[in-house]
């Protein structure tokens, strides 16, 4: 073959190697995954193999286009681009280049020249120097060829306008997701047992289930009420926590202090002022009722359990009896 | 007599005062145990008095909450929506920020549970979940100690 003609006509077969590239950059995306792309080149290489030296122009370009095509997902125009091609083996050899089972094959000299060819557009400058790297990078394992491409050919079409997207999301989501965390552990905390519990799901479970068995505890404990005491006549007491209110609410609280320490002598201060207030015997009900409240609620403030509030009782009778008395 | 409890309560409602003030809870709980004993003891059946201390028992944990928390504000909404039906006031009240259409179904049942859940954000409404768990638990170990003490009462004599 004549070298000039060779010439002409390769430089021809790179501008239109670059227009479809170019065309086909403005493609959108499919969803071929790699392995697909893959298979789909190496058997479209696998049939072109035989006929190698009469179409290696037509190698070259269907190559070229099936990659940039499966990179964008559209592998007819492979087809397309096919009467543009002619022979001649600098495009050959270009479009073994472009295969990189063919590379291992290829001779570095020859491969340099190719590449110095085939370098024109950005595109194609890309495709190379991935080939370049893939060529140093993977002696015979595929798999790697692959995994580099896909990242590489997703990044540079899709992923960089998604990048920046991402970051911005991926950050609040973080926060809301750290906050999210925070606030299930304080939960954890609160409610009984769910310590041993790990995961989202099972927590809320829990969750839901203890504030609904608390639910029912207040209905069953105000319908217990409701029974316990019918006929308390309650205008005293009303006066009474009245009273108790009007004071400062510092000074029966201190009793209560001191009651912790010594029950007797607080308990006799309080009933003291308090039977100022109310000598009726009903009375007694609701300030004991006070009485055994505030020292128990101090006691559970401490995260103490019920059993010193029975020996509080205890104390507390007989003093009360001795005062009705 | 209900009103009257509740309007004391609110009158105390300026007070910034966390729910760890337990002593506040149970007067006033006791306030308005009182209040629904006066209405009628003979009159009326236990289970009307049961609903009247149930009510009077989420307003005394609802009002010593303080306003500043959203399950609070709900919860002593839905109890005075009752009493106080003539006289709204014309104020815009901005209900349903958000209508979350939520896919979780925990989440949904959550939201039920907590009063003013419906239009919170999750994150909200984990926390309001856990101060509505804290109070009502207090709220609990309260009227059980209420419950101990007069029956214990009671049966000595």
């Amino acid at each position: 073959m004549p070298a000039q003609g060779r010439d002409g006509q390769n430089r021809f077969i790179e501008f239109a190697i670059i227009v479809v590239v170019v065309v086909m950059q403005q493609a959108p995306v499919s969803d071929l995954s790699v392995l697909e792309r893959q298979r789909l080149h190496f058997d479209w290489q696998q049939q072109e193999q035989p006929s190698r030296h009469s179409y290696d122009a037509d190698l070259c370009v269907r190559s070229l286009n099936s990659f940039t095509c499966f990179s964008n997902g559209l592998p007819d125009l492979a087809q397309y681009s096919m009467p543009v091609a002619s022979n001649f083996e600098e495009a050959g050899v270009a479009a073994s280049n472009c295969n990189p089972k063919r590379r291992k094959a290829e001779s570095s000299p020859k491969s340099k020249q190719d590449e110095s060819n085939c370098k024109r557009g950005k595109q194609e400058r890309r495709s190379e120097s991935r080939q370049q790297n893939n060529r140093k990078e993977a002696s015979g394992d595929t798999s790697s060829y692959k995994n580099e491409e896909h990242p590489k050919a997703d990044y540079i079409h899709v992923r960089a306008r998604r990048g920046q997207a991402t970051d911005s999301h991926s950050l609040a989501e973080r926060v809301r997701r750290e906050r999210i965390s925070q606030r299930m552990k304080y939960l954890q905390e609160l409610v009984p047992g769910c310590s041993k519990i790990t995961g989202k799901a099972g927590m809320l479970d829990e969750i839901i289930n203890y504030v609904q068995s608390l639910q029912r505890q207040v209905e069953f404990l105000s319908m217990k009420l409701a029974a316990v005491n019918p006929l308390a006549a309650d205008n005293n007491f009303s006066n009474c926590s009245m009273g108790i209110s009007s004071e400062p609410m510092e000074q029966p609280f201190l009793h209560f202090n001191s009651l912790q320490a010594h029950p007797c002598s607080g308990l006799d201060m309080y009933m003291d002022s308090s039977s100022d207030l109310v000598p009726d015997g009903s009375s007694f009900v609701s300030c004991s009722a006070l009485n055994s409240l505030y020292g128990v609620e101090f006691q559970l403030g401490r995260g103490t359990a019920a059993f010193p509030f029975q020996s509080f009782q205890g104390n507390l009778l007989p003093n009360n009896l001795k005062m009705e008395i | 007599m209900y009103r009257r409890s509740f309007k004391d309560t609110k009158s105390s409602l300026g007070s910034p005062n966390p729910n760890f003030s337990k002593p506040m809870v149970a007067l006033r709980f006791l306030r308005a145990l009182s209040l629904v004993r006066c209405s009628g003891p003979g009159a009326r059946s236990p289970s009307y008095r049961a609903r009247g201390i149930r009510r009077a028992a989420y307003a005394c944990m609802a009002a010593s909450a303080g306003p500043r928390r959203a399950w609070s504000r709900a919860l002593l909404r839905k109890i005075r929506r009752r009493p106080g039906r003539g006289l709204r006031r014309p104020r815009a009240v901005i209900r349903r920020r958000r209508p979350v259409g939520g896919g979780d179904p925990l989440e949904v049942a959550l939201r039920r549970l907590v009063p003013g859940g419906g239009c919170m954000e999750y994150c909200r409404l984990l926390e309001e979940a856990a101060d509505y768990v804290k109070c009502l638990a207090m709220q609990v170990r309260l009227m059980q100690t209420i419950v101990d003490s007069a029956s214990h009462v009671n049966s000595i004599d």
